[in-house]
């Protein structure tokens, strides 16, 4: 169930078990969550849907996570609150992390880390949600309103219709 | 950036009539690896995590389950706390960020990079008239031009000409591919001198940590290696052209940014502007 004033929040990764994990997370305690599965997806979702908080992975496919805060930033200004988080560099000595805190990113989080402490992110930069936790059956919820995979068409068809 | 694609940067590839490397040295190809390594384990650790955590709030707290649950996910933070523990070991520290105008900071070098080289050489510094704002290590960028400056001195014994150059460059596609950074908008200090040029085994080694042909003059092999090192950390990339009589030419890539990100964020970059073309 969600509750239209909840706050909006998009998660940007191109790997579909952490998007689901994040999601699950998130909507347990009442937020409206919506995924990304590229930057490019992201950014058409943030256009759409102009969430309080944008949860970005660094390392994706197309557009780059450095490069979708830099157009995040341009488009939401500093009201748009940024999360980005990174495993790392695949090429080594390239701290991404401090990148995103110098392009504007709000808080920054190593993988792996526990939702908890991303939670308190949220809350931190969001507030709480007041929302009740969703009901169970959250692994059907969270793919309902994932990206297509392999397209960034129709991200927010049916984001919650067959959960 | 696929493992052959490394293992041919590490073998130093033969592009055009030059010898052009970028991070060549094995050790790099090593680490670049293993950083591609930690970061794949890192997604799957984060994602075994967040599971175990959200599995744990669904079980009774203080049963077994609730326990064991627990204990998978203390054993996945020590999985993640012993991968940090071998990356920080394996690759140098990250220095520190900031915003500099590289173009102003080229005119307080010169006085120094005069002091460097000797009666002989000609001394050229060209910057832009403009700011040229780089996300970068201030000191760290300063400490590998005066370095770049050094080599170009040294492989001009009898004189010749030197010259440091700063502009922008965009690079994309190939170019961008060939020297493993990101496609965008760079900053490119250049600094070609006249000199005796490099082989291109010399070349092909160049960046290696200690390789030296300055043995007998006291050269430590670090100083290629080291601004190498630096441009990577920065976000950017080293590349060297040369062939023996034709002299050597050094660029060093850094990240350009277009504004101080507090003040006023960065106009989109190119590639980004682009695709918000489908939001129409």
């Amino acid at each position: 169930m969600e509750n239209p004033a909840s706050p909006g929040i998009l998660i940007i990764d191109d790997d579909h078990s952490m998007r689901q994990v994040i999601a699950l997370g998130l909507e347990r305690r009442g937020y409206r969550v919506r995924s990304a599965e590229s930057g490019r997806a992201g950014l058409r979702a943030f256009d759409a849907e102009r969430p309080a908080l944008v949860i970005t992975d660094i390392l994706m496919p197309d557009i780059e996570g450095i490069e979708t805060i830099m157009a995040l930033k341009a488009k939401g200004g500093p009201a748009a609150k940024i999360i980005a988080m990174s495993g790392g560099g695949r090429l080594v000595g390239h701290d991404f992390l401090k990148w995103a805190t110098h392009l504007g990113a709000d808080r920054t989080l190593a993988k792996p880390f526990r939702l908890s402490a991303l939670l308190a992110m949220v809350v931190e930069l969001i507030g709480e949600a007041d929302a009740p936790k969703a009901p169970g059956g959250w692994r059907s919820t969270a793919q309902a309103q994932d990206a297509g995979a392999g397209s960034d068409e129709g991200l927010y068809g049916k984001p919650h219709a067959d959960a | 950036m696929s493992v052959q694609r490394l293992l041919r940067a590490g073998r130093g590839e033969v592009a055009a009539n030059h010898q052009i490397v970028q991070d060549g040295s094995q050790h790099d190809v090593l680490n670049q690896l293993a950083g591609g390594l930690a970061h794949d384990i890192n997604n799957f650790l984060a994602v075994i995590m967040g599971s175990v955590e959200a599995l744990a709030e669904d079980l009774a707290p203080g049963s077994d389950q609730q326990e064991l649950a627990l204990t998978s996910l203390r054993a996945a933070e020590r999985a993640a706390a012993l991968l940090r523990g071998l990356l920080a070991a394996s690759r140098p520290t990250v220095s520190q960020l900031e915003t500099v105008d590289c173009a102003a900071m080229l005119a307080e070098v010169r006085p120094l990079a005069r002091q460097l080289v000797r009666d002989g050489i000609a001394l050229s510094l060209q910057a832009p008239s403009d700011t040229l704002l780089c996300a970068t290590d201030r000191a760290g960028l300063e400490s590998a031009l005066l370095n770049l400056i050094i080599n170009a001195r040294d492989a001009m014994p009898a004189g010749g000409s030197l010259s440091l150059t700063a502009e922008t460059v965009s690079l994309t596609g190939r170019a961008a591919e060939q020297l493993s950074v990101a496609p965008g908008a760079y900053a490119a200090f250049t600094v070609t001198d006249t000199g005796f040029g490099m082989s291109p085994e010399t070349v092909r080694r160049a960046m290696e940590p200690f390789f030296t042909t300055k043995a007998q003059s006291g050269g430590s092999g670090l100083g290629l290696s080291t601004a190498s090192a630096f441009a990577r950390q920065a976000g950017g990339a080293l590349s060297i052209v040369s062939a023996i009589g034709g002299g050597t030419q050094v660029t060093l890539y850094l990240r350009r940014v277009t504004g101080r990100i507090a003040a006023a964020p960065p106009p989109l970059p190119q590639a980004v502007a682009a695709n918000q073309n489908l939001r129409s």
